[in-house]
């Protein structure tokens, strides 16, 4: 209109530029506000007049033009409404909302805090199974790819070996494209004069980055010829952290050298930050071709080490992929009958090869997960309490709204986005929470030189995960507070009603069930953690079977700086020889592998006199290589027969060693001293010379596992860890060893150096106890919760109640008649929730005594003692109201009539 | 909904599409305001079709958004307060023939079931 074209050309004339969209969109509505008031209001007037005309007062035919017009207010919104975008009403319900939480600041801060720690709990666990499990690979179409796996009667996921995937790849039609990889220790310098470090890389295959779709964000991948011939280019392409690390993310990074395994290579590209590499946990630190160096492991068709990808073709299925690697397959057994015999091909999702790599994974994150969720379920029912309460004190105004012509849906509308509003705030919280717990996670550093991160990060995937929990709690807690108020009994609230009346005793029993419900759930986690905690005590005390305290370990692998196999043994032998010289070391051995490390060799073993199961060539069993003072050195004990010893020479009979449980299962009844078994289906006899206790290998809590073992000097190998047994601290014997080290060969890198017991501490329970903190913090947190949950209610309850209390004393009661009156109606609350939860935990007791070695499906600690503490502590919460109502004033509280 | 003392006329209630036909079929005589529509309503249809006057408000502001219908505020004379006066527009014409034909076709099939030939 003219006055804001007034004020439009005065600012333009003093040179301003003209007010921003929003507020003359907010002019405009103004404006046509003001025009529908006019308009309405002419018409009445116009009605009014006709009335006089008929004869009617003023006064009269002004009534009666209203009553024709109808509802003068709902009109007004209405015709408002026709003008309003959909956006706007959201906008109008999200301001309504936050001016009802500035209302009642107490309820909305309890309430976003209350939120906060629920959805800050299941984000961060979210974050934690993302990282580990779900996140996929960060590559072009990750649905797509497939990675195949060899089979054999005897083992149903292996690896491929380098030739079998050249074949592969060539006869191949149903995949766009194969690559293959392998994580490989490399020794890795800046310059040929410098010590080289042990670092995790890559070993990939032609068109790697290609078929992935992974953009380098500096120089390029590999060109196809650089990874097909061996030997002939030497080219490495960084991992992003270790461009940033080492060479402090110069950009001029590209054609500089590097030395890896003896050859110098030249960077050629550095890859982008968000591949971390094709294993959820383990980050390569850099790319090299599978043919650099070593030729061995692409040569060797019985060698599977490599991981096999490919992108499906489009339009084809994992089935005819499937059936035609099986004819492949079968081809490749034709040919090479040696290496191949009973191998099949089999095409695997990521998520199976996740189960598959980390089997014991899933039912971690699993158990969390459920946790978690019983939190939030807990933290609804407190919110959604608190909201109930709040709603009595909230009906008259709703009843007004209801008055004027507000359709209930729109104010149940109106009260969901409250919820919605206090959710998403609450969750705006709990990202605080949630980015120090990422933080604390992320620090854990598993104990091995190797790159091992967990990788948990604040994405976008965790954001939606977070929004998505704040919606599902906001119509969970929102939904029963709500839709009661929208059925508010117009005539009563608007009369100001306070005193109980019978129908109101109905609702109270929803909030009482839900406290109940709280109390059920927090002692379901109480047992849980309770469970588990006894399962990881017995795990403490259990005794793995070898020593764990003074044991030094360190590792080497002369290979890798280009040793051949006599000088490694060379090597080795006078590594032992100086290592037991040293002063404060009562022993020292070579083995091929440690315990609480997956690094034990699965050998085919074919024992003599057992019958094989159909179809197997041979048993797979876990093998280690160890020289003759291995059992002295780990204190295992030999219960028959003799370790082995200097007599076991490379050119005499093979010996072998077995543990107990070997013995009594492939020859039971039998002495096994004497049994020969052969290692694989053709190779030589080895002659079984001793029995050794059967201790824990892989895991602390694993059962009795078949075990054999080798004799280091008719088996020779590279890599091996020096185990030096220190009659005081170990740790004293690191430097002394380093120079023993420095004096053989001073270029001889040496890794993984840490002593067994902090290896058993942090490998072996590390996991485990992670799992038991959050577990118990969880349960913790979820008692808080129900404990409060149950306060609040007592408290509301005796708070209603005050004046019947009044009543009741001044007809005689005593003061601890009032006391003991409302402790017995918390007492009950409790004792209802205790036995349900107990009942609930009976079944979730035996689910877990499956899964957790050591623990009965009943057990003392968690269904007695646990029961009985909630139950004290709800004592105490539900003891405040009630002084409080044993303290009341009758006089008082009466006269407020 | 309360009824006035002296109610007898049948109030029916009319639905929202066709409270607009009625609306846009009474603008095609010729631009007039909001007060005049509901009267002419009234007495076109013999006193049976009473519309409760806020009603037409919210619609015809809902035309207007619509590009059926534009207002203008004119002032009859120098003492009479200015009235929004409401006129068709082409486009509203055509959606008058067309929700005009689909309500014959309408009332004509509810016609051959009450009273089959």
């Amino acid at each position: 209109m003219g006055h804001a074209g007034r004020g439009d050309r005065a600012r333009a004339a003093a040179g301003m530029t003209s007010p921003p969209l929003w507020q003359r969109w907010r002019a405009r509505r103004a404006q046509r506000e003001a025009e529908i008031d006019a308009e309405i209001q002419a018409h009445l007037d116009l009605e009014a007049s006709e009335q006089r005309e008929l004869g009617l007062s003023p006064l009269e035919a002004d009534e009666a033009a209203l009553r024709a017009f109808g509802n003068t207010l709902l009109v007004r919104e209405d015709t408002r409404q026709a003008w309003r975008w959909g956006g706007e009403q959201i906008a109008q319900d999200v301001r309504y909302a936050v001016r009802t939480m500035r209302r009642s600041p107490g309820v909305a801060m309890a309430a976003v805090f209350t939120l906060a720690l629920g959805i800050g709990v299941n984000t961060a666990i979210f974050s934690l199974a993302d990282a580990l499990l779900f996140r996929p690979l960060a590559i072009r179409d990750p649905d797509t790819i497939f990675t195949l796996r060899s089979t054999s009667p005897e083992s149903t996921s292996d690896g491929i070996s380098y030739p079998d995937f050249k074949d592969l790849r060539e006869r191949s039609q149903a995949f766009e494209g194969l690559v293959a990889h392998r994580l490989a220790l490399l020794a890795v310098a800046k310059s040929a004069d410098v010590l080289p470090q042990m670092r995790m890389g890559m070993r990939v295959s032609p068109e790697f980055f290609q078929m992935l779709g992974v953009q380098p964000a500096l120089g390029r991948g590999f060109l196809p010829e650089e990874t097909d011939i061996p030997g002939r280019d030497a080219v490495a392409v960084l991992g992003h952290q270790f461009w940033l690390t080492e060479f402090g993310g110069d950009p001029q990074v590209i054609g500089r050298t590097l030395q890896v395994a003896q050859t110098t290579v030249t960077i050629v590209g550095v890859v982008p930050a968000g591949f971390t590499g094709m294993d959820p946990v383990i980050q390569p630190f850099l790319y090299v071709p599978a043919t650099l160096g070593n030729s061995r492991l692409i040569e060797d068709r019985s060698e599977r080490g490599f991981i096999v990808r490919g992108r499906l073709r489009g339009g084809i299925t994992r089935e005819r992929a499937q059936a035609e690697l099986a004819r492949i397959a079968a081809t490749l057994t034709q040919q090479f009958p040696d290496t191949n015999r009973n191998r099949s091909i089999s095409v695997r999702t990521e998520w199976q090869l996740r189960q598959e790599q980390a089997p014991a994974l899933f039912p971690m994150v699993t158990l969390l997960v459920v946790l978690a969720s019983v939190v939030l379920v807990i933290v609804c029912a407190n919110v959604a309490n608190l909201l109930l309460a709040r709603a009595r004190s909230r009906s008259r105004e709703i009843a007004i709204r209801l008055a004027i012509g507000c359709g209930q849906f729109r104010l149940l509308r109106q009260l969901l986005t409250e919820s919605i509003v206090l959710a998403l705030t609450g969750s705006v919280v709990a990202l605080g929470l949630t980015v120090v717990v990422i933080r604390y996670l992320s620090s854990i550093r598993i104990p091995t030189d190797t790159p091992m991160v967990i990788g948990v990060q604040m994405d976008t995937r965790v954001l939606l995960f977070s929004m998505i929990a704040a919606l599902t709690c906001a119509l969970a807690f929102g939904f029963a507070p709500a839709w009661q108020l929208a059925r508010t009994h117009l005539v009563t609230a608007l009369k100001r009603e306070d005193v109980a009346l019978p129908g109101r005793r109905r609702r109270m029993i929803g909030r009482q069930a839900l406290v109940v419900g709280q109390i059920t759930l927090s002692l379901v986690l109480l047992v849980t953690a309770g469970i588990m905690l006894e399962a990881f005590r017995k795990t403490l005390v259990r005794d793995p079977g070898f020593r764990i305290d003074g044991i030094m370990m360190t590792e080497f692998d002369p290979a890798l700086i280009g040793y051949t196999d006599a000088q490694s043994r060379a090597f080795y032998q006078q590594l032992v020889d100086r290592a037991r010289t040293l002063p404060g070391v009562r022993a020292a051995s070579l083995s091929r592998a440690i315990p609480f490390r997956p690094n034990f060799t699965e050998q085919l073993v074919v024992p003599e006199q057992y019958q094989l199961p159909q179809g197997q060539q041979g048993l797979r069993i876990s093998t280690n290589t160890v020289d003759e003072a291995y059992f002295d050195t780990m204190g295992i004990a030999i219960v028959r027969g003799r370790p082995f010893t200097i007599d076991d020479r490379p050119a005499g009979r093979l010996a072998a060693i077995v543990n107990e449980t070997f013995a009594a299962v492939y020859w039971p009844n039998q002495d096994p001293i004497g049994k020969r078994l052969r290692l694989g289906a053709t190779g030589e006899w080895s002659e079984v010379v001793g029995v050794s206790r059967t201790t824990r290998y892989l895991s602390v809590a694993e059962p009795p596992t078949p075990h054999l073992y080798l004799a280091l000097a008719q088996h020779p190998q590279s890599r091996m860890t020096l185990l030096v047994h220190a009659s005081g601290d170990p740790l004293a014997t690191a430097e002394p060893l380093r120079h023993v080290v420095q004096s053989l060969d001073p270029h001889m890198p040496v890794f993984n150096v840490r002593t067994l017991r902090a290896m058993y501490q942090d490998g072996a329970l590390g996991t485990q106890r992670l799992v038991m903190q959050m577990v118990s913090a969880m349960a913790l947190l979820a008692l808080a919760l129900a404990v409060v949950g149950l306060y609040a209610v007592m408290a509301y309850s005796v708070g209603r109640r005050m004046r019947e209390f009044g009543v009741r004393m001044s007809v005689g009661a005593r003061r601890s008649d009032i006391l003991e009156l409302v402790l017995r109606d918390g007492l009950r609350l409790a004792a209802t929730g205790i036995t349900l939860g107990l009942l609930l935990s009976l079944p979730i007791g035996r689910v877990l005594s499956a899964n957790l070695a050591g623990v009965g499906p009943v057990n003392v600690w968690a269904f007695l003692v646990v029961p009985l503490g909630l139950l004290l502590v709800a004592l105490a919460a539900c003891l405040v109201p009630a002084w409080r109502a044993s303290m009341v004033n009758p006089t008082t509280v009466l006269r407020l009539e | 909904m309360p009824k006035s003392p002296n109610a007898t006329i049948t109030r029916v209630e009319l639905l929202q599409g066709t409270l607009d036909l009625l609306i846009l079929r009474t603008l095609l005589t010729g631009p007039t305001h909001g007060h005049a529509i509901t009267k002419h309503i009234h007495r076109t249809s013999d006193e049976v079709l009473h519309v409760q006057h806020g009603s037409l408000y919210p619609a015809l502001h809902r035309l207007e958004r619509k590009g059926w219908i534009a207002s203008s505020w004119q002032q009859a004379g120098e003492d009479t307060r200015p009235l929004k006066m409401y006129r068709l527009t082409p486009a509203g014409r055509k959606q008058l023939v067309t929700e005009s034909s689909k309500w014959d076709t309408l009332v004509a099939a509810i016609a051959r079931v009450l009273r089959p030939a």
